[in-house]
């Protein structure tokens, strides 16, 4: 490897890095969303650009995603499926003018995510194809676990004022019922969504994108369209006064969720980080805040290192299977490049999301939110038009309906993410249950 | 502790359960259904190791009856009100000889401000105090500082005049979501026993149930070996539950309908500590991808883990014989030195930073308080 080459790979990082930035702070537009036309331009020019260069700048695009899609999912409010968990404490501290408080904290935490990639995933390259070659048979239990769990940890929601027994059992099992109705609809979503989606061929790998969008954003949309709500003036102080305890335990918490979550297929950064806020007993919105960001990043990012990681090369998330289309990983060398290029991209998107949190939190408040929630909307619909067609638009809409019960209901908005766990889940178990929705 | 490290329990659980039914069944039918059949009955331990929680904050706290409701809203609130109720409730356990329950509900201002108030039963002076705490926002818990009442309209105290014994000595606050409840029990003497949230670790947290649900295994899979290998899955994996709270204070009601108060616990840590349940999840994830290889070794020979004590046996050793010295050779490799170095680094920075380690008093307040918020959490 050349000088000149390493200067054009750092180069062809921070190109990436900057279309990212400018991709993700659009609500609703997912960076997997646009790396297919990203792919048809590359293949169009293969012959003059090197593959390696266009795996840098796509993960470029990658890593600004995982951190700045933080601003459109905190000043917006359209959260994509990893940053649902992360939308009730940041719509509180908007709400409470701590906005740009809640962005830092995110990134802190998406920084030591950042950190444990670059660090502790080469560190821990013999261990991670060891644990792979040990469960890689057992992912239909394992999976099935994940989502028993989801089914089984929620408690009721309910203030405790019963004229009975029955009606108490009522009262505490409507948030509960709603989840599982949720989750019941998504599943079939999603079953219909894998089998056989109604999204024209030609736009058939952007089939997940319409009730993705649904399921998650577009309901968050109508919801703040519905509701009445201004955004207060946005306060940005100095410090966020978190201790090194709440930064250290959510760092710890998310990387293991982001990592559990870019290890196994199905599962994503929403629900390891969940699980992972359980497993370390996690208290306090600081700590919880640090945590997503650092599960989120870990899972996007952490599933492009687990790509290149030499005797694994784990192929999990639409990124790495975009890059190996045209990219078979096949070196150390390889594999310390993308590292390095993680790392670049990640420190510039660290500051620019900083930047871009103080620039908007000092101008959100002017902005009438119907106005912007409207703007979003039309921005949202018009994505998916474009890369779905009308048929997009329909599966958008029923995606919609189901999104919007656990938002009207108080549940647990995971549940949601049936539309990826379940099918994938039962294809795994080799049970087919597109015989039922007459799929074939 | 938490949902997430009992259900993992009950997993690991139903992976030794598995290995050992494994072995004892030969032919390695267990490990071809798993891995070849897809089988599910893994998850079997995870569903029954969290479902005593499950049926506690799901059912059995809607079946709680109770005797008085403390319910106060924003433009009536009554510190004597509460402090009364208790003080009588508890005399009233007395007097009559029956279960009294008192439930406290929550002050809901809007969607994410509710007022605190707390209670405190002194045991010594045989009083109930109640004190009308701030306005808070919902989930971080903090205080608007403008909203305190003044002294003289925020406290209260009421006496009674049985002998309470109630073995937590927190101040119990009563913020969002539901309240809590409280049982005063007679014991005789002019003694009355005090529960915090009755209707947790009772019936649901019980080895008898657990023996009921067993039989669920023959239903899934008939009296197969797979059944049977089901039967002791869902078993042990609900005994797990109680066996791992069982290392905290507040303990569980293990045989009713032949007990009925709860045994106290081994007092090893505190039940929702993080660091026992970063401890126990830590095992219980290391012992399932140590059962999962071993169920692997058994069906194809492939060992990923090839722990290396196993070369002083020769090569010609039994699949028992692996199975005890690699899991041996694992515990002593792999999963105590992460847990004793990380736990020396903490005692050591906890000791430096002089952290008052809890009295048994203070843990088992702060382990109730706890259990509570697993509720509104």
């Amino acid at each position: 490897m050349t000088i000149i080459f390493l200067f054009m790979a750092i180069a062809f990082v921070l190109i990436g890095a900057l279309i990212g930035s400018a991709l993700s702070m659009l609500p609703g537009l997912h960076v997997y969303n646009v790396i297919g036309f990203f792919l048809l331009f590359y293949f169009t020019a293969s012959f003059v650009l090197d593959p390696m260069l266009m795996v840098l700048m796509l993960i470029g695009m990658l890593v600004s995603y995982a951190f700045i899609f933080t601003i459109p999912s905190i000043y917006f409010s359209a959260p994509d499926d990893s940053t649902m968990f992360v939308l009730m404490p940041s719509l509180r501290y908007l709400k409470e003018g701590r906005g740009h408080e809640a962005v830092v904290l995110i990134a802190t935490g998406a920084l030591t995510g950042l950190f444990a990639i670059v660090l502790f995933v080469p560190l821990f390259m013999g261990p991670l194809s060891i644990v792979w070659n040990v469960i890689s048979t057992h992912l239909h239990w394992i999976i099935g676990a994940v989502i028993a769990y989801m089914l089984l940890s929620e408690f009721p929601k309910d203030f405790g004022r019963h004229k009975n027994p029955l009606h108490g059992l009522k009262e505490g099992w409507k948030t509960i019922m709603a989840g599982y109705l949720t989750f019941f609809l998504s599943s079939i979503l999603g079953i219909i969504t894998f089998n056989k989606t109604i999204v024209p061929a030609n736009h058939a790998f952007q089939s997940l994108m319409a009730p993705l969008i649904g399921l998650f954003a577009t309901s968050s949309i109508i919801l703040n369209l519905i509701s009445k709500y201004e955004i207060p003036k946005q306060n940005i102080p100095k410090s966020i006064d978190s201790t090194p305890q709440d930064i250290f335990h959510g760092a710890i918490a998310g990387s293991s969720g982001g990592l559990f979550a870019a290890f196994l297929p199905a599962v994503t950064a929403g629900v390891g980080g969940y699980m992972a806020s359980h497993a370390f007993a996690q208290k306090g919105d600081k700590s919880f805040l640090v945590s997503m960001g650092a599960s989120r990043v870990v899972y996007y990012v952490g599933a492009i290192a687990l790509f290149f990681l030499p005797v694994l090369h784990l192929r999990r998330g639409a990124l790495a299977m975009g890059i190996n289309l045209f990219f078979t990983p096949e070196s150390v060398q390889q594999f310390y490049l993308v590292d390095m290029g993680i790392a670049i991209a990640g420190i510039y998107a660290f500051f620019m999301v900083i930047f871009a949190s103080k620039f908007l939190a000092k101008r959100i408040y002017k902005i009438n939110p119907k106005v912007l929630n409207l703007v979003v909307l039309g921005i949202v619909v018009a994505l998916v038009y474009f890369m779905t067609s009308w048929q997009g638009l329909i599966i958008m809409s029923v995606a919609t309906a189901v999104g919007l019960i656990p938002v009207l209901f108080n549940s647990r908005r995971s549940h949601c993410l049936a539309v990826i766990l379940v099918p994938i889940w039962l294809n795994m178990s080799g049970i087919s249950l597109g015989g039922l929705f007459g799929l074939w | 502790m938490k949902g997430f490290a009992h259900f993992l329990a009950g997993l690991t659980t139903a992976t030794f359960i598995v290995v050992i039914a494994n072995m004892y069944y030969g032919n390695n039918i267990i490990a071809n259904e798993i891995v070849i059949h897809k089988a599910l009955i893994l998850i079997l331990g995870g569903v029954f190791g969290i479902l005593p929680d499950t049926i506690d904050f799901r059912f059995a706290k809607y079946l709680q009856k109770h005797d008085y409701e403390v319910d106060m809203d924003e433009w009536n609130l009554n510190p004597q009100l509460v402090a009364d109720t208790l003080a009588k409730a508890i005399d009233q356990a007395n007097e009559e000889n029956r279960e009294i329950n008192v439930m406290l509900h929550t002050i809901k201002i809007s969607s994410d401000q509710w007022r605190q108030y707390s209670v405190q039963f002194d045991t010594k002076n045989k009083k109930v105090i109640c004190d009308i705490g701030p306005i808070i926002s919902g989930f971080e818990k903090r205080p608007y500082i403008t909203s305190y009442l003044p002294p003289e309209k925020a406290h209260a105290e009421a006496s009674f005049k049985a002998d309470l014994d109630y073995n937590y000595d927190a101040v119990t606050h009563v913020d969002i979501l539901s309240g809590p409840d409280f049982s005063f029990f007679p014991e005789g003497n002019n003694k009355v026993r005090a529960d915090f949230i009755p209707w947790h670790r009772r019936w649901a947290h019980s080895i008898t149930l657990g023996i009921m649900f067993a039989p669920i295994g023959f239903m899934l899979y008939g009296f197969t070996p797979m059944g049977w290998t089901a039967f002791w899955v869902i078993m042990l994996g609900f005994w797990s539950h109680i066996l791992t709270d069982h290392f905290g204070l507040m303990g569980s009601n293990m045989f009713p309908p032949f007990t009925t108060k709860r045994v106290p616990g081994f007092k090893v840590t505190r039940s929702m500590s993080t660091l026992a349940n970063v401890y126990t999840n830590y095992l219980d994830i290391l012992l399932i991808i140590f059962n999962v290889n071993a169920l692997n070794y058994a069906l194809s020979g492939k060992d990923y883990l090839s722990m290396s004590w196993l070369s002083y046996l020769g090569t010609n050793i039994s699949y028992v014989e692996w199975y005890v010295v690699s899991l041996m050779n694992y515990l002593v490799y792999y999963i105590l030195p992460p847990i004793l170095i990380s736990y020396l680094i903490i005692a050591w920075i906890r000791k430096r930073k002089g952290v008052k380690e809890l009295s048994e008093k203070e843990a088992r307040s702060a382990e109730q308080l706890e259990e509570y918020g697993g509720a509104n959490g």
